[in-house]
C-alpha cells in the first residue's frame, strides 16, 4: 500500500493504493489519526485501492468516529469497486458520507 | 314382362322362301356348281326378279348388264348371290306391321345405315363388302324376332329405337331377358349361314371374344357399324362421336380424319342401297349437319373438359401451396419445441437426455434445471396422442413443469399443481403420463414422483432395480396426491424413458420392451451411463424400420465423490505473508473458471480467516504455521485452514452486531456472508484447529454470470 496526502477544496485528501491488508492498514490508520489530531477536515481517497480488508475497514471507521467526536468532517471519495464491495458487504456504504470527489464533498 | 331366350319358338323366326334356303344351303357348300344354283332360282320366279334387280342396281355396281341369273352367279360368285338372297330374304321375312307403334321407314333406315357403314368400313380394311353389308343388315334382326315374338306386350319400339348400342342391349337385357345378339344368332344358324357369319353375329357387342381372327375382324366391323348408325339415331351424338372415333382407332388404327372420310360416303350410299332392295326412305337427315352438331358439342365437352383441367390444376397448385406453408408453419413449430427442451450443459453435467421425433412435432419432453439450492429438477414426459394437438399439451406442460418447479421445490406438491393445472384447462381425454423429480448431484439423493410413466431404471453397481408408477398420468383426476419416493443413487445412475423406447422397433422390426432394454443395460454394465445411452439409441438407428413413436431418455448420474486438491499452500502466521497467500488463491480461482467477483469475495473471505487465526489462534505471535488447502468438487469448493495453535473457545468467533459501528469483529461476518458454510471441524487430530469453508458455484459466481 501506498498514501498521499494533498490539499482540496479545504479539504485534506488521504489518498490511499494498492492493497489495503492486515499487513498495510496500520499505516493508514496512522494517517487517518495524525491528520485528525491536527484538526483537518479528512477525504480518504480510496479510488486506487485495490484490495481492502476488515482491519483497512476498521481503521476508516475509527477515523469516522473520531472526526464525529471532534466536529470534524470525514468522508470517502472515489470509492473504487473492490473497495465498494467490501463497504457493501459490512453495510457501511450507507454510514460513510461518500463522494465521487472533494469538490462533490464540498458542494 | 319378361322372357327367356328358350321361350322364343322355332315358329317364331321368320322363315324365308323354299328357294332362299335352297340356295343358302347350295352356297354352303363349296361343290355346287353355277348351274345348280341358278335351277334353284328359276323355282321361285319372284326371288329370280329381285335378284336381277338387285344384281343391276347402282349400289350393287353392274347396272343393267346381267340378264340373267347364271350370268349374275358367273360374275358375282356364291357368296355374292348368298348375300344377295339373304338380304331378300330379310326384308321379307318380318311384317313389322304387326308390331305396335313399329316405325318401318325408320327401321330401315337404320338397318341400311348400319349395313353401309359395315360395307365402306369392311371394304377399306380389305373385307369383302357385300358381306359385310349383309352381316350388318342381319345383325340387329333379332330385335324385331324378339318384338315380334311377343307382340301385344308392354315394350315399346320407340323405347329402343333411340338408344345407343350399349344402352339398347342393357334395356333389352331388362324388358325381354335376352339381348338381340343372341336371337341374331339363332336366326343365323336357323338359316345355316357360314361359321364366322355366325361368330360375328353372335359377338358383334364383344368382338374380343370371338374364337377365331376373321369372325373376329367381322364383328368389330359390324360393332362400329353399330356406333355409327346410332349417331344418327341416339342422342348424345358428341360422346357416340367420339365412341365411333375411339372404336375405329382401337379396331383399325384410324385416325379421326380418315373416320370422318368414311363417315361422309355414309348418306349416299344409303340411299342407293335402298334402291337397291327397292325400300323406300323418307328424305335422309342432313347428314353434315348431324357431324357439325356432335362436333361443336364435343368441342364445348372439350372446353369445359380444359376449363376442368385448369381448375384442377389450380386446385392442385392450391394444395402444393398449403403444403408448403404448412411444412413451414410446422417446422417452425419444431423449432419452438426444441427450445423447450433444455440447452446442452457442460459435459460434466450430471443430468442429460436425448428426444428424438417420430414426426416433425413431438409429444415427448424432458427438461432439467439447477435450483438456488445447487438441486436439480428434471422430468420427462409423453403426452397422449400424437401429432399437432400432442405438441401443444407438450408445450403447456413443459413451460408449467419450468415455471412452478422454479418455485415449488417438493416434486410431489409441483406434480399435483401441474395436474391441477392440466385437469382445469385440458382437452377431454388427453393425459400427460410424467416423471418429475429433484436430485442433488452432490449427495445423489433423488426425489421422485412418477406419474404414469414406465418404470424408472436405477443402475447401481452392475444391478438394475426398476421404480414403477405410484400415481395415475396428469389431466386425469383433479387435486389429488402424489407420493414421494426417495432413495441414493449412491454412485449409480438412473434412467428414465417414455414408451416409445419400450415399444420402439429394433433389428427387423421386433419390440425393444422392457425385458430387452433391462438385458441391453446389464450386458453393457461396464460402460460409462453415457455410453449405455448410446447403445440404447445405437439398437433403433440400426432398425431396419421405421420408427412409430417418440423416443426420449433422461438420465441422471451420480459421481463417484472425488475432491480435487487444487490448492495446498503454507505460509506463517505473518500479515506480510497475506498478500503472497492472496494471489495464490486468486491464481488457484482464476483456474475455475470463477469471475472476478467471485474470486474477490472468496479471497476476502480466506483472508479474514487467516487474520483470525494470527490475531487469535497465534495471538500475533508471527512464527506459527498455517496452511491453506482448497479442494474442488463439481460446483462446490471447500476452504480448509489448518493451525497448529491451541484450541480455540469457538463460542468467541461470532460475527457482531453491525448496527454497532465499531472498528472490529467484521472478519467473521465476512466469512459467513460470503460462504455457504463455515465451521470448524471436530476432529482435528495433530493440528490446533481446522477451519473449513464451503462454496457451491452457482451460475452468478461463474464467469459470465453477474
Amino acid at each position: 500500500m501506498a498514501y498521499t496526502i494533498r490539499d482540496d477544496e479545504g479539504y485534506k485528501v488521504l489518498e490511499l493504493s494498492g492493497e489495503v491488508d492486515l499487513n498495510e492498514s496500520p499505516k493508514a490508520r496512522k494517517q487517518i489519526l495524525e491528520l485528525l489530531k491536527q484538526d483537518y477536515d479528512l477525504l480518504v481517497d480510496l479510488s486506487a485501492v485495490e484490495y481492502i480488508d476488515s482491519s483497512g475497514v476498521a481503521s476508516l471507521v475509527e477515523g469516522y468516529q473520531i472526526a464525529k467526536t471532534g466536529n470534524l468532517k470525514f468522508g470517502l471519495i472515489g470509492v473504487s469497486e473492490a473497495a465498494m464491495q467490501v463497504l457493501q458487504l459490512a453495510r457501511l456504504d450507507r454510514v460513510f458520507p461518500i463522494f465521487d470527489s472533494a469538490v462533490a464533498a464540498k458542494g | 314382362m319378361e322372357s327367356a331366350l328358350d321361350e322364343i319358338k322355332p315358329s317364331d323366326l321368320p322363315a324365308p322362301p323354299q328357294a332362299a334356303i335352297q340356295i343358302m344351303r347350295a352356297c354352303a357348300h363349296s361343290e355346287v356348281n353355277n348351274q345348280e344354283l341358278a335351277k334353284i332360282s328359276s323355282t321361285d320366279p319372284v326371288l329370280t326378279a329381285e335378284l336381277l334387280r338387285i344384281v343391276n342396281s347402282a349400289f350393287f355396281g353392274m347396272s343393267g348388264e346381267v340378264s340373267n341369273v347364271t350370268r349374275a352367279i358367273n360374275i358375282l360368285g356364291h357368296k355374292a348371290l348368298r348375300n344377295m338372297v339373304l338380304c331378300i330374304s330379310v326384308r321379307d321375312a318380318l311384317k313389322p306391321d304387326d308390331i305396335e307403334g313399329f316405325d318401318s321407314t325408320g327401321f330401315w333406315e337404320d338397318t341400311l345405315r348400319r349395313a353401309t357403314a359395315g360395307k365402306l368400313i369392311g371394304r377399306s380394311i380389305g373385307l369383302d363388302g357385300d358381306e359385310c353389308f349383309t352381316a350388318c343388315l342381319l345383325q340387329d334382326f333379332g330385335l324385331l324376332v324378339m318384338f315380334y315374338a311377343h307382340r301385344g306386350g308392354d315394350a315399346k319400339w320407340n323405347d329402343f329405337s333411340s338408344l345407343d348400342p350399349d344402352k339398347r342391349l342393357q334395356r333389352e337385357q331388362e324388358v325381354f331377358a335376352v339381348t338381340h345378339d343372341q336371337v341374331s344368332l339363332m336366326l343365323a344358324e336357323k338359316w345355316m349361314l357360314p361359321e364366322s357369319f355366325r361368330n360375328a353375329i353372335g359377338f358383334h357387342h364383344q368382338p374380343e371374344k370371338c374364337p377365331d381372327e376373321s369372325s373376329m375382324r367381322l364383328a368389330q366391323v359390324m360393332h362400329c357399324a353399330d356406333w355409327l348408325a346410332a349417331l344418327f339415331s341416339a342422342p348424345g351424338k358428341a360422346r357416340i362421336l367420339q365412341q365411333v372415333h375411339a372404336k375405329l382407332k382401337e379396331y383399325f388404327g384410324y385416325l379421326e380424319e380418315q373416320g370422318m372420310e368414311l363417315l361422309n360416303q355414309i348418306p349416299d350410299q344409303v340411299e342407293d342401297a335402298a334402291d337397291a332392295l327397292g325400300l323406300h326412305l323418307q328424305s335422309q337427315e342432313d347428314f353434315e349437319e348431324v357431324i357439325r352438331e356432335a362436333n361443336v358439342m364435343l368441342a364445348e365437352e372439350n372446353t369445359s373438359y380444359q376449363e376442368l383441367t385448369w381448375q384442377l390444376e389450380q386446385a392442385l397448385k392450391e394444395r402444393d401451396d398449403l403444403a408448403a406453408a404448412l411444412a413451414q408453419e410446422l417446422e417452425l413449430a419444431a423449432e419452438i419445441q426444441r427450445s423447450l427442451l433444455p440447452a446442452k450443459q457442460n459435459s460434466g453435467f450430471p443430468v442429460y437426455g436425448v428426444n428424438i421425433s417420430a414426426r416433425e412435432l413431438s409429444g415427448d419432453f424432458f427438461d432439467y434445471f439447477t435450483l438456488d439450492d445447487g438441486s436439480i429438477h428434471f422430468n420427462l414426459g409423453d403426452v397422449s396422442g400424437k401429432g399437432i394437438t400432442a405438441s401443444l399439451l407438450m408445450a403447456k406442460t413443459s413451460s408449467l413443469f419450468r415455471c412452478l418447479g422454479k418455485r415449488e421445490y417438493d416434486p410431489g406438491k409441483l406434480m399435483a399443481q401441474i395436474n391441477d393445472e392440466i385437469c382445469e384447462t385440458s382437452i377431454r381425454g388427453m393425459f400427460v403420463t410424467m416423471i418429475a423429480g429433484r436430485f442433488n448431484p452432490d449427495t445423489g439423493h433423488v426425489q421422485l414422483v412418477n406419474a404414469g410413466n414406465p418404470p424408472v431404471l436405477i443402475v447401481q453397481d452392475g444391478k438394475i432395480k426398476k421404480v414403477d408408477a405410484g400415481a395415475p398420468p396428469l389431466g386425469i383426476v383433479p387435486g389429488i396426491e402424489f407420493p414421494v419416493i426417495e432413495f441414493d443413487l449412491k454412485n449409480g445412475h438412473l434412467i428414465s424413458f417414455s414408451d416409445g423406447v419400450t415399444e420402439g422397433y429394433i433389428g427387423k422390426g421386433q419390440e425393444m420392451g422392457m425385458q430387452g432394454l433391462i438385458e441391453l443395460l446389464e450386458k453393457s454394465a461396464k460402460h460409462s451411463p453415457k455410453q449405455q445411452l448410446d447403445n440404447v439409441l445405437n439398437c433403433f438407428t440400426d432398425a431396419r424400420v421405421q420408427q412409430r413413436d417418440d423416443i426420449t431418455i433422461l438420465v441422471l448420474e451420480h459421481y463417484p465423490t472425488k475432491y480435487e486438491k487444487i490448492l495446498s499452500y503454507e505460509f506463517n502466521s505473518m500479515p506480510a505473508e497475506l498478500m503472497q497467500m492472496r494471489q495464490q488463491v486468486r491464481k488457484a480461482l482464476k483456474s475455475r473458471q470463477c469471475n472476478k467477483t467471485c474470486i474477490d469475495r472468496l479471497l476476502l473471505a480466506v483472508n479474514e480467516a487467516a487474520m483470525n487465526i494470527m490475531q487469535h489462534a497465534y495471538s500475533d505471535a508471527e512464527d506459527g504455521q498455517i496452511k491453506l488447502e482448497i479442494l474442488c468438487k463439481q460446483s462446490e469448493l471447500v476452504f480448509r485452514l489448518t493451525d497448529f495453535a491451541c484450541p480455540i473457545d469457538r463460542s468467541c468467533v461470532k460475527g457482531r452486531d453491525l448496527n454497532d459501528i465499531k472498528p472490529g469483529g467484521l472478519g467473521v461476518h465476512f466469512m459467513h456472508e460470503i460462504m455457504d458454510e463455515v465451521r470448524f471441524l471436530d476432529d482435528c487430530k495433530n493440528a490446533g484447529n481446522i477451519l473449513l469453508m464451503r462454496k457451491k458455484l452457482d451460475a452468478s459466481c461463474l464467469k459470465g454470470g453477474s
